[in-house]
């Protein structure tokens, strides 16, 4: 996905700083310090997303684990026991059971379309009649998913003819094809 | 950080060698790259404008005035200043079109200073007096032409960025729609051998050479600009490599002829300058109109029929221009063009516009980083034609 959220909040900042803070009247001091602080506050979003889930999943599992230290000193026929227990069920469906390391995967991802697009070149110069046949039909299918993809979670810049057409992005990244979240 | 954003000599020969184009193309990417480890953009005072304005006139026209130097808006690819140049009691207004750091396109002010040169009284173009190829006064380098009016779009029209999906009223399309078509009739017959354009390539006719040549340089941006790999696009330039057909008719070709990159007079529509000239190059008319029929710069009508960037049905715009020419059109170059126009348009916004905006290179960074988004869309169309390509077994 390019830009993601980081490079395009940067883009920001550095309008802010090249072209809105010179425009600024020097006495417009309450401007300027709401401006400070918008710059402030998405630069700290630009240093944390990429933590963000991270953060959530370690909260999750820390918060299941006091739940089930709670719960064995709770009595068995305490209100509140069963709620907690079906609590940590839940959240063993949900939670990962390590922690996301989203730079991690992304170096990782980076890497793995290097390598595809190098074979794809390899493979075109090599494979023949129905060997490319298949090769073309896999790219053009898998570009065609990626496509509504990246086209999803861009509608908003609205480049999109018939944006209607497009479905909501959750429903094309989630596994259980939830269209509302 | 990746190799790209910090290119080594060694890494910037070997993407030279691997791709070999015009010589002026290859001399501006080569440049963007020995850069591209320097520092971000940053906005020149307006003060040292006004002195790099005022040496460069001394020395270009003694005796005369420089006066009013204001930036002006607009320009996704280059910095733009307006001023006042008077001599001898007579004042006339100019712009200065400086590149920076980086931008959407890389491109040598040669090209576009002697094809806008050529193209004096050919079509409506601004005169351009002076060019700073390689930034000897202006730092980066630079190039002046005369001011002209006129607007991009309607007043109060909808349109996204850059002209993007401009929307123009039945009767404005009824004016603009032929002068449109007449005028890129006339760039594509115009005869380039006389003029001086010693800055491009001239390509064989009856060869594949220029297609080579221009898939070569897109194929190199992308190698050089690409923040990541998609598979499509080093596929569709493999596939354009064997598909190449041959010039049977070397014209200009403009490559950015569309809504957004012309002015007109908004009381009586008449176009009065076409803007934009420094993807020119030397090639195959076909890859004009191709670039020119792109479905993300024009709509569909009620009736299913394609207006070509809004301003013309489809159908009549090649009529106009067959009659207008005499050129004939065929319809599988027209088909192979297409493809190679959604490669293009993808490379300009998925792979440079990233890049330049990775490295904070650019005046219109939060512009580029919206147009992005407009990739999606190309590489959409892309894969659409690819897939219509291969049914039809290419």
């Amino acid at each position: 996905m390019v830009p993601d959220t980081r490079l395009r909040l940067t883009t920001v900042v550095k309008a802010l700083d090249d072209i809105i803070t010179p425009a600024l009247p020097a006495g417009a001091v309450f401007a300027h310090e709401q401006l400070a602080l918008i710059k402030k506050s998405i630069g700290i979003a630009i240093e944390q997303i990429v933590h963000e889930y991270a953060f959530t999943v370690r909260d999750a599992k820390e918060y299941l684990a006091l739940a089930e230290a709670l719960t064995s000193h709770m009595a068995d026929n305490a209100p509140v026991r069963q709620k907690l227990a079906d609590a940590q069920e839940r959240g063993h469906q949900i939670v990962p059971e390590t922690i996301p390391d989203r730079p991690a995967v992304e170096g990782y991802l980076h890497s793995l379309k290097n390598d595809v697009e190098v074979a794809v070149e390899v493979l075109f110069a090599d494979a023949k009649g129905k060997d490319m046949r298949a090769v073309e039909a896999l790219i053009l299918d898998h570009s065609a998913r990626q496509t509504l993809r990246e086209r999803a979670w861009t509608i908003s810049t609205g480049f999109e003819k018939d944006p209607a057409s497009v479905p909501p992005v959750t429903g094309l990244i989630y596994d259980d094809g939830a269209a509302q979240r | 950080m990746d190799h790209k954003q910090a290119p080594s000599e060694a890494w910037i020969e070997s993407v030279r060698a691997r791709f070999p184009t015009e010589p002026t193309v290859d001399a501006a990417l080569t440049r963007k790259l020995r850069h591209r480890g320097g520092p971000p953009y940053v906005p020149s005072p307006l003060s040292d404008i006004e002195e790099r304005i005022r040496r460069f006139i001394e020395r270009e026209a003694p005796g005369s005035v420089v006066s009013g130097v204001t930036p002006l808006g607009g320009g996704a690819s280059k910095e733009q200043y307006r001023f006042e140049l008077a001599d001898k009691g007579k004042s006339s207004t100019y712009v200065l079109r400086r590149e920076p750091p980086e931008s959407i396109v890389e491109t040598h002010r040669l090209r576009e200073f002697q094809m806008m040169r050529a193209m004096q009284g050919v079509v409506p173009v601004p005169e351009v007096p002076w060019v700073d190829a390689e930034g000897q006064w202006f730092g980066r380098p630079a190039l002046i032409s005369r001011f002209v009016t006129g607007v991009a779009k309607p007043v109060a029209a909808n349109s996204n960025v850059t002209g993007l999906g401009t929307e123009f009223s039945a009767e404005l399309c009824a004016k603009l729609g032929p002068q449109f078509v007449d005028i890129l009739a006339r760039i594509h017959l115009f005869d380039w051998r006389t003029a001086k354009l010693d800055a491009f390539y001239h390509p064989p006719e009856g060869s594949t050479d220029g297609v080579h040549s221009i898939i070569n340089w897109w194929d190199r941006v992308w190698e050089e600009d690409s923040p990541e790999a998609i598979p499509l696009m080093r596929f569709t330039a493999q596939w354009l490599r064997v598909n190449a057909p041959t010039i049977e008719r070397a014209t200009v070709v403009h490559l950015d002829y569309r809504a957004g990159n012309f002015l007109f007079d908004p009381d009586t529509a008449e176009i009065g300058t076409i803007l934009d000239w420094e993807l020119c190059h030397i090639g195959d008319y076909h890859e004009d109109l191709a670039w020119t029929m792109q479905e993300g710069y024009g709509h569909y009508d009620d009736a299913g029929r394609f207006h070509v960037c809004s301003l013309i049905e489809q159908t009549e715009f090649l009529r106009r221009y067959q009659e207008k020419t005499g050129f004939e059109i065929d319809p599988r170059k027209l088909a192979y063009y297409s493809i190679m126009s959604a490669w293009k348009s993808t490379i300009m916004v998925l792979a440079t516009a990233v890049r330049c905006i990775m490295g904070g290179k650019s005046h219109q960074d939060v512009l580029l980083s919206w147009i992005i988004s407009f990739g999606n869309i190309t590489i959409n169309t892309l894969e659409k034609l690819l897939r219509k390509e291969m049914q039809h077994g290419a």
